[in-house]
């Protein structure tokens, strides 16, 4: 499981893992008083999507026009989650791009993340769910840090949680949800990693 | 109602410094990871059958070296084809490469490598204090060396992991559709390999884990390609070039990575990546790698890394049995 973990952390150096990722940074500056909380479905929610596509309990991700839904349905999750930040509409935004995220996901498999993958290939679903969950939360580390740090340095839980980063985290959204819509997704992540 | 208020702040912040020296943590090691042995695309031990690991090894080292190292991890007549693929790197000089250019690079070992080859020959004998007599004959040493290698090959299935039963029916092998055309290739479907073994691999250059893959597939290609280890025809393998990152869709780009990379086998170009998912339907990976059978039945899938040896020990066992005791369906 630690292999798993540290695997998954690592793999963030790439694109196809940065993109699993990329999509959750919206949540640092939108989750407010609720970012760990948001952090934490993100991690649940898009592994567990991406579990069941993993063993065919899900559809594979739409391409072309198939992904503006995709967009549509982040922009609207943000509006409302920059508009009336509760609990539920910042846990709504974390649910929506992690399904997003889970979904669109392709991961480059490693060592490590090969052998519960294969397992699932060969009938053993149930046996994937705890592997892919330690993989994720290496994923996952640039994001639970982001809100550690916001709850153990005060001064930047501020920062993260005044409406200026709101609308930081708002813009970063509609970019991605732009991307993700247009098929350009994979080529913004490139921007960052190649 | 005041107690509780002062207190969670502080819970909280014990709690965020905990979650980011742990995270801390693991970057330190996800560092580590990357910058470790675990980057060496070479096999896996830990992936490797025991008995297995002196054959492999001697196969593996020189494929992790540098072109102009190739001489210096020689110990055996196994490790002197590895050496002739050291040669052609250094023989893949031209701009238009193809598998037959290849072919014939690999054939013209280097006076360079043929020296090393030579002085790693001398230190073996001076080591065992034998006088040769050819000894300072570099030419017929050369022509020795090269000698060794075919019987090797020729030992492959004694050699080759075993498998304790055929290999599974795991479904009929699909068609290739919508490409954006072939580099270093002489067919241009893969119904032109049908009754022929053969791997299909889908990668994309820029991916970290599909190049921990290549390093394995050309040895398995080295061994079994051409007409097989007992010269009844071998294997071809085609790698499905499905790119992730538009930069990694340029035909030259692939081109230079498959020249640097040391991919001398057929690349079908699949742009659109219309086979990448047409193949793997909801379960997309980098890298996913297939084997097929005379009969155009996959016999083996795997995700990811790994797995190096019931990959091999597939390709010996269709090989080696042949069509006649392969099962149709």
């Amino acid at each position: 499981m630690i292999d798993l973990l540290i695997e998954g952390a690592a793999a963030l150096r790439f694109g196809c893992t940065f993109a699993l990722a990329l999509l959750g940074v919206p949540l640092v500056f939108l989750g407010r008083k609720w970012m760990a909380t948001s952090m934490v479905i993100f991690w649940l929610v898009s592994i567990l999507v991406g579990w069941a596509r993993f063993v065919d309990l899900w559809p594979g991700a739409p391409v072309g026009a198939g992904l503006i839904p995709f967009g549509v349905a982040i922009i609207a999750l943000t509006g409302f989650g920059w508009w009336r930040p509760t609990i539920w509409s910042v846990s709504g935004l974390a649910v929506g791009l992690a399904v997003i995220a889970g979904w669109l996901w392709v991961p480059c498999v490693g060592v490590h993340l090969s052998e519960p993958l294969n397992d699932a290939l060969a009938g053993d679903r149930a046996g994937t769910v705890v592997p892919l969950l330690a993989y994720g939360i290496g994923v996952c580390v640039p994001l639970f840090a982001a809100a550690a740090l916001a709850a153990a340095v005060p001064k930047f839980g501020a920062l993260v949680q005044r409406d200026r980063a709101a609308w930081v985290g708002a813009a970063l959204s509609l970019v991605l949800a732009v991307s993700i819509s247009a098929g350009w997704y994979s080529e913004f992540v490139s921007r960052f990693r190649g | 109602m005041e107690h509780s208020t002062s207190g969670g702040p502080a819970w909280s912040r014990l709690a965020g410094f905990g979650v980011l020296i742990l995270a801390a943590l693991v970057v330190a090691f996800a560092v580590l990871q990357s910058t470790g042995p675990g980057d060496n695309p070479t096999v896996s031990t830990a992936d490797a059958a025991p008995e297995l690991e002196v054959v492999l090894d001697a196969t593996a080292e020189p494929l992790a070296d540098d072109a102009n190292d190739a001489g210096d991890a020689s110990d055996d007549a196994g490790s002197i084809a590895a050496m002739a693929d050291g040669a052609d790197e250094n023989a893949m000089t031209n701009d238009e490469p193809s598998p037959k250019a290849m072919e014939s690079a690999t054939s013209e070992v280097t006076d360079a490598v043929m020296d090393e080859v030579i002085a790693e020959q001398d230190a073996m004998d001076d080591d065992a204090g034998d006088d040769d007599d050819d000894a300072g004959d570099d030419d017929a040493m050369g022509q020795d060396a090269l000698a060794a290698a075919p019987d090797d090959t020729e030992n492959a299935f004694a050699f080759a992991p075993k498998l304790a039963e055929a290999p599974p029916l795991l479904g009929e092998v699909g068609t290739l559709t919508n490409l954006d055309g072939w580099l270093q290739s002489d067919i241009t479907s893969l119904e032109e390999l049908e009754g022929q073994v053969y791997v299909v691999q889908f990668w994309t250059f820029g991916c970290f884990n599909c190049k921990n893959t290549l390093e394995n597939l050309r040895r398995v290609y080295d061994i079994y390609g051409d007409e097989g280890p007992d010269g009844n025809g071998g294997i071809e393998v085609v790698g499905v070039h499905a790119p992730e990152f538009n930069w990694e869709a340029d035909p030259d780009a692939i081109a230079d990575a498959a020249l640097d990379l040391r991919v001398n086998w057929p690349i079908a170009l699949d742009t659109e990546k219309t086979n990448f998912r047409d193949w793997q339907g909801s379960r997309r990976f980098w890298p996913r790698t297939y084997v097929v059978d005379q009969f155009g039945q996959i016999r083996f899938d795997r995700i990811g890394e790994g797995a190096y040896e019931r990959l091999e020990a597939t390709v010996a066992w269709l090989l080696e049995h042949g069509p006649d005791e392969v099962p149709a369906t």
